[in-house]
């Protein structure tokens, strides 16, 4: 133990010198030298008792009951805290219930070719419109570069036959007519006079942009919007 | 005791692998926790759930198909 031999004792007497020397050759311990290291026989395992064995044999049997229990307690530990991080993050979502509000969702079948519906969807007008096969060629077929918000049909709806739209004309919020205007299949706002196709999009008028598509899917024989 | 040896050498003495084992552990203990957790629910409340009611009370709607 270097420590002994080079500690310079405050005290300074030359007892005191030879007490620590003393104690280091003996034990690691410079303080409680009066008292006896215990017997912990009892506590032995009964593998650790074997004599001229080395540890490393019988290591595993005696830990791995504990590191067993140890493991399993921190899996369940792991568990509530990701459901604890995972509740806590799913507060910011918007709850069921406001969410069941905000979708709409309409029977397939209640509307036959080349007719329009006019429902609501979050409290906005909805068109919905089951376009024949001649509108669907027609708006395939359109330039984009004649269009003041160019937007090819394709872009517009899941599937062409069925064109889902917000129903406020982007002029100045007016609700256009289905079934109006210039264009077969289209929409007119009488606000204003403009002409909408039967995609939706501006043609004739003042409108700056086409009509905003309403985020859908369909789920076999229903529609549902939002 | 061999199992004990490979398990213990092999996984409890390396807090790597220890850690590793223990997120393995709680994935799997999720999986089988929420399901046998949701079967004793469902079987101490037999009869008042909707899923058990749903029969008597058919509604139309998208949810349904």
């Amino acid at each position: 133990m270097s420590f002994a031999n080079t500690v310079r004792a405050p005290l300074g007497t030359a007892s005191f010198k030879a007490r620590i020397g003393a104690v280091s050759c003996l034990a690691r311990r410079n303080y409680h030298t009066d008292i006896p290291e215990p017997d912990f026989e009892a506590y032995r395992s009964n593998s650790s008792k074997q004599a001229n064995v080395s540890r490393d044999k019988f290591d595993a049997k005696r830990k791995v009951y504990s590191y067993t229990l140890v493991g399993g307690a921190s899996a369940a530990t792991v568990y509530m805290g990701k459901e604890i991080v995972q509740d806590l993050v799913g507060y910011l979502d918007i709850n069921d219930a406001a969410r069941a509000l905000a979708i709409t969702e309409i029977k397939l079948n209640d509307v036959p070719v080349g007719k329009s519906l006019l429902t609501t969807w979050k409290g906005m007008p909805l068109f919905v419109r089951h376009r024949t096969e001649a509108e669907i060629k027609a708006e395939q077929a359109v330039d984009l570069l004649s269009l003041r918000d160019p937007q090819h049909d394709s872009d517009r709806s899941l599937t062409p036959e069925w064109m889902i739209l917000v129903g406020v004309c982007t002029h100045l919020g007016c609700i256009p007519l289905q079934d109006q205007g210039s264009f077969a299949g289209g929409m007119y706002c009488p606000c204003h006079g403009s002409h909408y196709d039967s995609s939706g999009r501006i043609r004739k008028g003042p409108a700056p942009l086409n009509l905003t598509v309403a985020p859908h899917k369909i789920k076999g024989e229903y529609l549902i919007v939002g | 005791m061999g199992l004990v040896d490979v398990v213990y050498r092999g996984v409890f003495r390396r807090s790597s692998t220890f850690a590793v084992a223990i997120l393995g552990g709680a994935i799997v203990f999720e999986t089988y926790f929420n399901e046998i957790c949701d079967k004793w629910l469902a079987q101490h409340n037999a009869g008042k759930r909707y899923a058990d009611m749903r029969k008597l009370y058919p509604i139309e709607s998208a949810e349904e198909s």
